[in-house]
């Protein structure tokens, strides 16, 4: 069974929503973490429900509702992904726990909080009575979500979904990160923190929606030939795992990120593919957990749009297939291939 | 394409009203209710509310798990360890033998809510948590724990959560994808979510009155449950305890919080779960109602009873004896669901005492020898999540 994506949007550190960024435009951040660039959000989201919402929230929604107006369709299921959910909005409610003792408090901060809220605002403000779904599974919450469409397309039970993933960045999970040493604790930039190797990454956060559908909508559909999820493998059974792939990608999206030993790892898994082009993403979109969903945003848009270069790194020829490989710090690895029509 | 059926082979529990199914069971045949004021749960709230708590403490939980824990699991893993050995071992097969877990979960390790506080804030480094407060850590501990398992996925769709895991496993097994699967719930009652629910206004301080005129909320409970699911070619000789043969997911698109007057959503979940059954309305035997002891849940949730179904069949909700276990509750009320069809019996609210005028529908007593063919289970959730389970016996 064939799975395409269609219109899609995508939040991040770099000016993608406007896809400006494609034309070569580039953001410059050299703070720890690296902040979505985010848009005007007016023509999608009402003023009065934009106050109330937290970060993940508005990034998220937008993103869906410009893949619902581009696309035009009701969908028959929306699912989004998330790792830490709207995160700031849980901490502003446990702040008002422990500063009012557990007296009188305001729900808005936890009912922004749940981890459902943009899949289930996007339902609201769309009017879609239809499959709904949230999942979170670290750096996977993104791929299940590939994989729970699939499951309905599999199962006749859908043709158009729109899938998406969403993460922010905020002081609270910079603050988790630094104990688990995470986070570069030199301020660099993504670009340089990969450039320059050191321990710890730089975070970033943003949001992709996609509209996926079981047959091509256009030309321009993008094939989801191949993806897989794996947790805990090693270098060699990784490496086997990239002998399996369907198609030899002509383009890599690679999944290093600066740190020592993350990129140490995926260099020994990824040695067999080393005489492919290959684009580190992470430099334009810092490191999170769901940052897959917008490499598979770039890997689309640079399949339909034929680009032949990204800053420094260029190709001979026009892509047919990409393979954008994840690989976080929880040793959760991700395999997603992308093919032309 | 054809499908294949979808059997449940095995279950586990843990709830306030005991530890494993049987106990469950038991306690709940008899109407016993685990709802009661909390002893160990760190809320200054219960002095004020009634709460479904598990009368054990961690260590007690670590001890009963029997095998070696790592401290950064949270009671809400220790809780879905316990459900999903008893589940393995009563369907009788191996941890090698799962193609993976997908679990409800709404709090995971948030139930450590004062040590995600101090880490969050960056003034005590010293919690092995900080890893573990996404929803998604308490599946992959899980899973961890069983050896490691293929797929692993958390679905949080708050109070649906549980049910919607199940549906997802039903999914993957009936369109050939798995074979053996873990599908349940697990949600430990934390100071994060007692507090979200008070500001709301939704807990009570009494035992929650599902579908009653006088009803004031809920009492906040916790639990784990899960089940194997298994595809028909994967049975060999042996004999599943129930089929799931339906589910509808739908959005009732109309509030974050509040269900819509007409229970649309509920409406198209339940006619969605029948659709995907090949049945009638008239076909349900008995309704495991989400009824969770709120104005609005069971206002809307009947509305959408009396939409479906021209004589409502009988229908009750499970909460008045284990509370409402959020992520939880849709796996567990499976379990109570399985285990009627199990034993022929329907355990309902015998001390209903007071109709909702505006409702117009009493919950069904208890009934002993009754064939149960068909039972459907709802589970609803905040963001309009809602979804329904229909159950069949395998005898019938």
């Amino acid at each position: 069974m064939k799975i395409y994506l269609n219109e899609s949007a995508c939040i991040s550190p770099e000016n993608t929503f406007d896809e400006v960024f494609l034309k070569g435009e580039r953001v410059v951040q050299t703070t720890q973490n690296v902040h979505a660039v985010e848009p005007a959000y007016k023509p999608f989201i009402p003023l009065n429900v934009l106050r109330r919402m937290g970060k993940t929230s508005r990034m998220g929604i937008a993103t869906g509702l410009k893949v619902y107006q581009e696309s035009n369709i009701e969908f028959d299921a929306i699912i989004n992904g998330s790792t830490y959910g709207s995160n700031a909005e849980s901490f502003k409610f446990l702040d008002q726990i422990f500063k009012f003792d557990e007296g009188a408090m305001t729900p808005t901060n936890f009912v922004q909080s749940t981890t459902n809220i943009v899949a289930s605002q996007l339902a609201l403000m769309t009017n879609n009575y239809n499959y709904n779904s949230t999942n979170s599974s670290k750096a996977h919450s993104f791929e299940n979500c590939l994989h729970e469409a699939s499951m309905l397309l599999k199962n006749e039970l859908a043709n158009n979904v729109l899938v998406g993933a969403v993460d922010e960045i905020s002081v609270y999970t910079y603050h988790l990160f630094s104990i688990l040493k995470w986070v570069r604790e030199d301020a660099v930039t993504p670009k340089n923190a990969i450039l320059n190797k050191g321990a710890g990454f730089v975070s970033g956060e943003g949001a992709a929606f996609f509209h996926l559908s079981k047959f091509p909508i256009s030309n321009d559909s993008v094939e989801i030939s191949y993806f897989k999820t794996f947790s805990n493998l090693n270098s060699s059974d990784l490496k086997s795992a990239l002998k399996k792939l369907p198609f030899q990608p002509d383009l890599i999206l690679s999944p290093k990120n600066g740190d020592n030993d993350t990129d140490e790892f995926i260099d020994s898994f990824m040695s067999d593919l080393n005489n492919i082009p290959s684009i580190n993403f992470k430099k334009y979109f810092g490191e999170f957990p769901t940052v897959s969903g917008l490499s598979v945003w770039l890997g689309q848009k640079i399949l339909q749009k034929g680009l032949t270069e990204l800053d420094e790194v260029k190709w001979n020829k026009i892509p047919k297939h990409i393979l954008i490989v994840n690989h976080f710090v929880t040793n959760q690895t991700s395999f997603i291939l992308l093919s032309c029509q | 394409m054809s499908f294949s059926r979808v059997f449940i082979t095995g279950m586990g529990a843990i709830s306030s009203l005991g530890e494993g199914v049987s106990e469950n069971f038991e306690k709940f045949k008899l109407r016993q209710k685990g709802i009661k004021k909390a002893q160990l749960i760190d809320s200054r709230l219960k002095e004020e509310f009634l709460f479904a708590e598990i009368p054990l403490t961690n260590e007690e939980l670590k001890i009963r798990i029997n095998e070696d824990v790592p401290s950064h699991f949270a009671r809400t893993t220790l809780l879905g360890i316990l459900a999903a050995k008893e589940a393995i071992k009563s369907a009788n097969i191996n941890r090698s033998d799962l193609d993976g877990i997908i679990m409800g979960c709404t709090v995971s390790a948030m139930c450590e809510t004062e040590n995600l506080y101090k880490n969050a804030q960056g003034i005590d480094n010293g919690s092995p948590f900080c890893d573990s407060y996404d929803i998604g850590s308490s599946a992959m501990e899980i899973s961890s724990f069983l050896g490691g398992l293929p797929f692993q996925n958390t679905i949080n769709t708050a109070c649906s959560s549980s049910a919607n895991a199940i549906a997802q496993g039903m999914m993957m097994i009936r369109c050939g994808e798995a074979n053996k699967i873990l599908v349940g719930g697990s949600d430990a009652l934390s100071k994060y979510t007692i507090n979200g629910f008070n500001s709301m206004m939704l807990l009570s301080a009494d035992f929650c009155k599902p579908f009653q005129q006088n009803r004031d909320g809920i009492n906040l409970g916790e639990a784990a449950a899960f089940f194997i699911l298994e595809s028909e070619e994967s049975l060999g000789g042996k004999i599943p305890l129930a089929e799931i043969v339906g589910f509808g997911n739908t959005n009732d698109s109309f509030h974050p919080t509040s269900i819509s007057d007409n229970g649309e959503g509920p409406f198209k979940a339940m006619n969605n779960a029948l659709k995907l059954a090949g049945i009638q309305s008239k076909d349900i035997s008995y309704i495991n109602a989400h009824g969770t002891g709120t104005e609005n849940n069971d206002m809307a949730e009947a509305e959408a009873l009396k939409r479906i179904f021209s004589t409502v069949p009988p229908f009750s909700s499970t909460k008045l004896y284990t509370g409402h276990t959020l992520g939880a509750a849709g796996a567990l009320e499976a379990v109570f669901s399985v285990e009627m069809i199990l034993n022929n019996c329907i355990v309902g609210d015998d001390d209903f005492s007071q109709i909702d005028s505006s409702i117009q529908l009493v919950p069904t007593k208890s009934e002993h020898n009754k064939s149960l063919n068909y039972v459907m289970s709802n589970s609803f959730g905040f963001g309009g999540n809602c979804t329904s389970l229909i159950f069949k016996n395998v005898k019938s």
